[in-house]
C-alpha cells in the first residue's frame, strides 16, 4: 500500500513537474484539470492528492508558489517550476524513458528467440 | 541533500502554523471556486456544481490533514508541546524546581568542572599541532633513552616521520641583566619540526647546527623574550651566556608552543663523538611524530623488535632493555595527576547520580501531587507513551537549567582553582594553563544533563503514569496513596544516598586528616623560620670539585653574617618536596648486588655539617658531620634510621660500609658514623624511603640548595642574600629564594587542592542526602496526616506518634549506615594508598564522621515527625 502511493506520488510529481513545463505558472486546479485531461481518469477520483504532492516539490524546491489572480478574476495560488526543478524534470523524464524502454524490451513478447 | 532542505523547510513551518493555516485554507477555498465556475459554465446548477467540486476534491479537511500531516514535524511539534507545558508545570511549583535544580546545578557543574580538569590534564596538555600523532620512545616505564640506542632509533625506525631527542635541564643565564635561573631544553635539529611547530620570529635550528662546535644559537620562548628583552625585536642575533658560555639569540618561539613543560629556553643538543657511542647511561627523551599511515601499535612493534635486535648485539647494555612507544600525552602526565584526576572523576560522577537520587525523589513526591491532573489528561486521551514523555521531558528540562546553572558553577569552580595556584605551579603542571570551559565541556554538560534529566525521571514517569483514571478522579486523589513499590524504590534512593553520602565523606575526611597531618609533620622543621635558595654552578666556570667547594664554603660563611640569620646550611633536598628528591642506587659491603636491578636504592642528600641542626633533624647514633670531615679523612655518611634498620636489622650501622651506585661502579667506601631520623623528602613516596647522607666536603654537587635559619622573617633576607650570592659570583643566579612553608606549601597544593574538592563534594553529598531523608519523611508525614489524627483522636500519645512518624527514616538510615560503612572503610583502603599519612583505620574519622552524619539525618528526619505530633485531629478529621 505505502510503496504503491509513493510510486503514485512520483509519478504525479513528475506530471506536475511536466504541466508547468508546458503551461508555465499556474493553480493547483488548473493543474488537477490537466493531469485529469491527459492522463485519462487517473486523477478522476481525488484531486486533493495533488495538494500533498504540490507541497513536497514546494519543500524540495522544485516549485515556488505566489497569490495571483486567475482569468475570471479570483485569487488563487499560482505554482511555477524552479530552475532546481526544471533540472530535475530533465532528470526524472530521462530516468523514466528508460526505465519504460527497459520494460517494454523486456516484456513484449518473443523477439529474442531469433 | 533535498531532503535536508525540505526538512529545514518543515522546521521552519513549525514556527508559522497558523498562516499556514490560513494560507491552505484559502488554497481550498480557491481551489472549490474555480471548480464551481467551471461546473456553473458547465450547465449544472449552483447546489450541483458544489457539490460536484467538493467530491472531486476529495473533502476539504482531509485533504488539509494530508498537507498537514506532510508540512511539519509532528513528533517535534508535541515535543514543543511537552515543553511548553513543562514550564509551566514547573513555574506552576516555583518551591520544587528551585530544589531540584539547585540540586542537579551542583551535580552537573562539579562534573563539568572535572571534566574540563581531566580534559586539560590528561588529553590535551600540551598545546602542538596534531598532539595525538606524537610518541615518545621510552625504554619502559617512561625512562629516557641511551645517546648511542637513540641514534639507532633514528637511523633504523620507519615509523616516524621526524624523530627527535631532549634532555631538559635548567641553565643559568646571563649577558644582559640580572643573573637568572631559566628552564632550559636542549633539544637536536629536528625536534621542531617533529613538534610541528616554527619559530614565530627569527628562525629554527639547521641541521647541523647540533653539532659540536656549532651550537652556540639559542631560541627564546615567547615568555622569557617578552620578560627579559621586554619584546624587543632587536635582542635576536645578541649574544647571551647561557651557563657560561656565549649564544646568539635567533629565534622566538610561538606563545602557546612550550615542550618541554616548562621551557624558556631551547639550545641545540650537540652530543659528542664520546656521548654517540654511549649505550649505558639513558639520558635523553625522544619524541618523534608518527607517519600518516603507521599506527602506534606497529610503531611499538618495530620499536620492540628493534630493541631486541639492540639486546643482541649490546649484550652488556641492553640486554634488560625493552623499547615502548608511548603517545607523548601519556608520557608527559604526571604519575599522580592520573591517579588523582580519575579518581576525582569517579567522585563527581557519584555526586551527580545522589543528585539524579534525589531528584527523582522530588518528582516522586510531585507527581503523587499531580496525580488528578495525570488522570484527567488521561481520561481526555493521552496515551501512557504519552504521559511518560510528558514527565520525562519536564524532569529533562530541570536538567537542562540544572546544566545551565551548573555552568556557572562550574565556572566559579574552575577560576578558584586557577586563581589560588602559585603560578609557578601552573607553570610546572603540564596542562594547567589550558584549563578552560570548552566546546567539549559544553558537550559533555549537555549530555550529563539529558542523562541525569532521564535518570531522575524515568521511574517516577513510569511510576506515575501505572494509576488509573478512576482513582485519580476521586475528589482530589487522596484516597489512593501510592503504591507499595514505588515506596520502596523511594527508601531505595534516600539510603543509597546516605550510604553514598558516608562514603564520600569519610573519604574527604581522611584525605582532608592525611594532607593536614603530612603537612602538619612539616611543623617540626620550622619552616617559617628558613629561606631557602638554588644555586648551580656551571660546569665551565665550576669545572671540579675544589672549585665548588671554595664556592660553597665561602657562600655558607658570607650568608651566616647576615643579620638576623642563625644558621646557615646546603642541602640537597627540602622537606614534602615533589620529585625534588634525587635517589640513587647504593651497595652494601658484603652484600653487592648481581646487577643495577637487584640492587637497593635510597634518596641521596649532600649536606653541609650545619644541615641537621637548621632542619631540626635529630640525630639518632654516631656523630654529625664537622669540619673534621674533609676530602683528604675517611669518606663517610649518615643513613637514616630506616636504612639502618632494614640492612642491618638488630646490630649496629655505626661503622658499616656503604657504597653509592651500581655494582659495577667503582666509588668509595663511605664508613656510616651516624643514625638520623626518618625524613620524607618527596611526599609522593608516601612513606620515608632510606636515605643517605653524605658530607658537601667529601662530594660537593653542582647543584645545591642553600637554607638560611632566620631569627624573624625570612622574606626580608632576601635582598641581601640575592646580593651575597651576587658578590661572591655576578653571573650566578640565586633561584627558587622563598621561604621554606613557601616552598612546601607549594610542592602539596595539588594534594591539598584534591582534599578541599573531596570536602566540597562530601559537604554537596551529605547536604543532598539530608534534603532527601527529609523530603521522603515530609512526604510520608503528609500522607499518613489522617491516619495520625485519627490515632491521636483515639488517644495515641506523642510519642507514639513520634514513633511511627520516624521509624521509616531510622530504618532508612539503618539501612544506609550498614551498607555505607563497610563501603567507607574499603574506599579508605584505597585512599590510604594514594596519600601519606592516610591511615585507613582511623578511628576519629571512621566513628566520628558517622556520628555527624547520622545526627544530620535524625535532624532531618526529626522535624517532619515533630509535625506529625501536632496533627490537629479534627482539623485531619474534617477532611475525611
Amino acid at each position: 500500500m505505502g510503496e504503491r502511493a509513493d510510486v503514485w506520488q512520483g509519478t504525479l510529481a513528475l506530471m506536475v513537474l511536466k504541466t508547468l513545463q508546458a503551461l508555465g505558472p499556474l493553480h493547483g486546479y488548473g493543474i488537477a484539470r490537466r493531469i485529469e485531461q491527459t492522463s485519462g481518469d487517473l486523477l478522476a477520483v481525488n484531486y486533493g492528492t495533488l495538494y500533498p504532492a504540490l507541497l513536497k516539490l514546494e519543500q524540495e524546491g522544485y516549485i515556488s508558489s505566489e497569490w495571483g489572480t486567475s482569468d475570471n478574476n479570483r485569487k488563487a495560488k499560482y505554482y511555477k517550476l524552479t530552475r532546481a526543478g526544471r533540472k530535475q524534470l530533465e532528470r526524472e523524464a530521462r530516468e523514466w524513458e528508460q526505465t519504460t524502454e527497459i520494460l517494454a524490451r523486456f516484456l513484449s513478447p518473443g523477439k529474442e528467440s531469433a | 541533500m533535498n531532503r535536508f532542505r525540505a526538512w529545514l523547510f518543515r522546521l521552519g513551518e513549525l514556527f508559522q502554523k497558523e498562516r499556514r493555516d490560513r494560507d491552505l485554507s484559502a488554497e481550498m477555498d480557491s481551489h472549490l471556486q474555480l471548480h464551481i465556475e467551471d461546473n456553473l459554465h458547465a450547465g449544472m446548477s449552483r447546489a450541483e456544481a458544489q457539490r460536484q467540486a467538493l467530491i472531486k476534491l476529495g473533502g476539504v479537511e482531509q485533504t488539509k490533514e494530508m498537507v498537514r500531516d506532510l508540512r511539519a514535524l509532528p513528533l517535534l511539534e508535541s515535543l514543543l508541546q511537552d515543553i511548553r507545558y513543562g514550564v509551566r508545570m514547573l513555574l506552576k511549583n516555583p518551591g520544587f524546581t528551585f530544589v531540584a535544580v539547585l540540586t542537579l546545578a551542583l551535580g552537573i557543574g562539579v562534573n563539568t568542572a572535572v571534566f574540563s580538569l581531566a580534559e586539560a590534564f590528561l588529553v590535551r596538555p600540551l598545546s602542538l599541532p596534531n598532539l595525538h600523532r606524537l610518541v615518545a620512545i621510552t625504554t619502559g616505564q617512561k625512562s629516557p633513552v641511551a645517546a648511542a640506542d637513540y641514534l639507532d632509533c633514528k637511523t633504523q625506525g620507519q615509523s616516524f616521520e621526524q624523530l627527535a631527542a631532549y634532555r631538559a635541564s635548567d641553565m643559568n643565564l646571563t649577558g644582559s641583566g640580572e643573573p637568572e635561573r631559566v628552564y632550559g631544553a636542549a633539544v637536536t635539529a629536528g625536534f621542531f619540526t617533529a613538534l610541528g611547530v616554527a619559530p614565530v620570529r627569527g628562525r629554527g635550528f639547521l641541521i647541523g647546527e647540533d653539532e659540536p662546535g656549532h651550537d652556540q644559537v639559542a631560541i627564546l620562548s615567547y615568555r622569557l623574550w617578552q620578560r627579559r628583552f621586554g619584546a624587543d625585536p632587536v635582542a635576536l642575533g645578541k649574544t647571551v651566556n647561557i651557563d657560561g658560555k656565549p649564544y646568539t639569540m635567533i629565534g622566538v618561539m610561538d606563545r602557546s608552543v612550550e615542550f618541554p613543560v616548562p621551557t624558556d629556553l631551547w639550545i641545540p643538543l650537540a652530543l659528542s663523538p664520546k656521548e654517540k657511542v654511549n649505550r649505558a647511561a639513558n639520558s635523553l627523551h625522544l619524541v618523534a611524530r608518527l607517519k600518516d599511515n603507521v599506527s602506534l601499535s606497529t610503531a611499538r612493534a618495530e620499536m620492540t623488535l628493534l630493541g631486541r635486535q639492540l639486546a643482541d648485539a649490546y649484550p652488556n647494555t641492553n640486554k634488560d632493555r625493552q623499547f615502548d612507544v608511548l603517545p607523548l600525552v601519556e608520557y608527559v602526565e604526571g604519575s599522580i595527576t592520573r591517579a588523582y584526576t580519575v579518581l576525582m572523576l569517579a567522585v563527581v560522577g557519584i555526586v551527580l547520580l545522589v543528585a539524579c537520587a534525589n531528584v527523582a525523589n522530588l518528582q516522586f513526591t510531585r507527581a503523587s501531587s499531580r496525580r488528578s491532573e495525570l488522570a484527567i489528561r488521561e481520561a481526555f486521551g493521552a496515551g501512557r507513551a504519552r504521559l511518560v514523555r510528558q514527565m520525562l521531558t519536564e524532569s529533562i528540562l530541570l536538567a537542562l537549567l540544572g546544566a545551565a546553572a551548573g555552568l556557572l558553577f562550574a565556572k566559579f569552580c574552575l577560576w578558584l582553582c586557577i586563581s589560588k595556584m602559585p603560578p609557578y605551579v601552573v607553570r610546572l603542571w603540564a596542562g594547567f594553563d589550558k584549563i578552560r570551559l570548552d566546546a567539549g565541556a559544553l558537550f559533555f554538560t549537555m549530555a550529563a544533563a539529558l542523562i541525569s534529566g532521564i535518570l531522575a525521571g524515568i521511574l517516577p514517569a513510569v511510576a506515575s503514569s501505572k494509576h488509573h483514571t478512576t482513582d485519580g478522579l476521586r475528589e482530589g486523589g487522596r484516597g489512593a496513596t501510592v503504591g507499595r513499590g514505588t515506596r520502596r524504590l523511594r527508601s531505595a534512593f534516600v539510603t543509597a544516598q546516605v550510604a553514598v553520602a558516608l562514603v564520600l565523606v569519610v573519604g574527604a575526611a581522611l584525605l582532608i586528616k592525611g594532607f593536614r597531618q603530612m603537612t602538619g609533620s612539616a611543623e617540626a622543621y620550622s619552616p617559617e623560620r628558613v629561606l631557602i635558595l638554588g644555586v648551580n654552578l656551571p660546569a665551565a666556570k665550576y669545572p671540579q670539585t675544589g672549585e665548588r667547594l671554595a664556592f660553597y664554603r665561602k657562600a655558607l660563611a658570607d650568608l651566616s653574617s647576615l643579620p638576623g640569620a642563625q644558621s646557615v646550611a646546603a642541602f640537597s633536598c627540602y622537606p614534602l618536596s615533589n620529585n625534588g628528591a634525587i635517589w640513587g642506587y647504593f651497595q652494601v659491603l658484603g652484600r653487592v648486588a648481581p646487577d643495577l636491578r637487584h640492587s637497593p636504592w635510597a634518596d641521596m642528600q649532600t649536606i653541609s655539617p650545619e644541615y641537621l641542626g637548621l632542619m631540626h633533624v635529630a640525630l639518632l647514633a654516631g656523630r654529625e658531620f664537622t669540619s673534621d670531615d674533609r676530602e683528604a679523612t675517611q669518606p663517610v655518611a649518615l643513613v637514616s634510621q630506616k636504612l639502618a634498620q632494614r640492612y642491618w636489622p638488630g646490630e649496629s650501622a655505626l661503622g658499616k660500609q656503604i657504597r653509592i651506585g651500581g655494582p659495577a661502579d667503582s666509588g668509595p667506601w663511605l664508613t656510616v658514623v651516624g643514625i638520623t631520623a626518618d625524613v620524607l623528602y618527596d611526599w609522593t613516596n608516601q612513606v620515608p624511603p632510606p636515605t643517605i647522607y653524605r658530607p658537601l666536603t667529601q662530594a660537593p654537587q653542582a647543584a645545591s640548595l642553600l637554607g638560611i635559619r632566620t631569627v624573624g622573617d625570612p622574606t626580608s633576607l632576601g635582598q641581601a642574600t640575592r646580593a651575597r650570592i651576587a658578590s661572591i659570583d655576578p653571573e650566578l643566579p640565586a633561584f627558587d629564594l622563598k621561604p621554606l612553608d613557601v616552598a612546601i606549601h607549594e610542592s602539596t597544593v595539588g594534594l591539598g587542592y584534591t582534599g578541599a574538592m573531596m570536602g566540597i563534594l562530601g559537604l554537596i553529598a551529605l547536604a543532598v542526602a539530608v534534603v532527601g531523608i527529609y523530603g521522603i519523611m515530609a512526604y510520608t508525614v503528609g500522607e499518613r496526616t489522617n491516619e495520625f489524627g485519627v490515632r491521636i483522636a483515639m488517644g495515641a500519645q506523642r510519642e507514639d506518634i513520634l514513633w511511627l512518624a520516624s521509624r521509616h527514616g531510622l530504618l532508612i538510615s539503618a539501612a544506609a549506615f550498614a551498607i555505607g560503612l563497610p563501603a567507607a572503610i574499603a574506599g579508605a583502603r584505597f585512599l590510604a594508598g594514594l596519600i601519606y599519612g592516610t591511615s585507613p583505620g582511623d578511628p576519629v574519622v571512621l566513628a566520628g564522621v558517622p556520628i555527624i552524619l547520622f545526627a544530620a539525618v535524625l535532624t532531618a528526619g526529626y522535624i517532619p515527625a515533630h509535625r506529625a505530633t501536632r496533627v490537629d485531629p479534627l482539623a485531619a478529621l474534617r477532611y475525611e
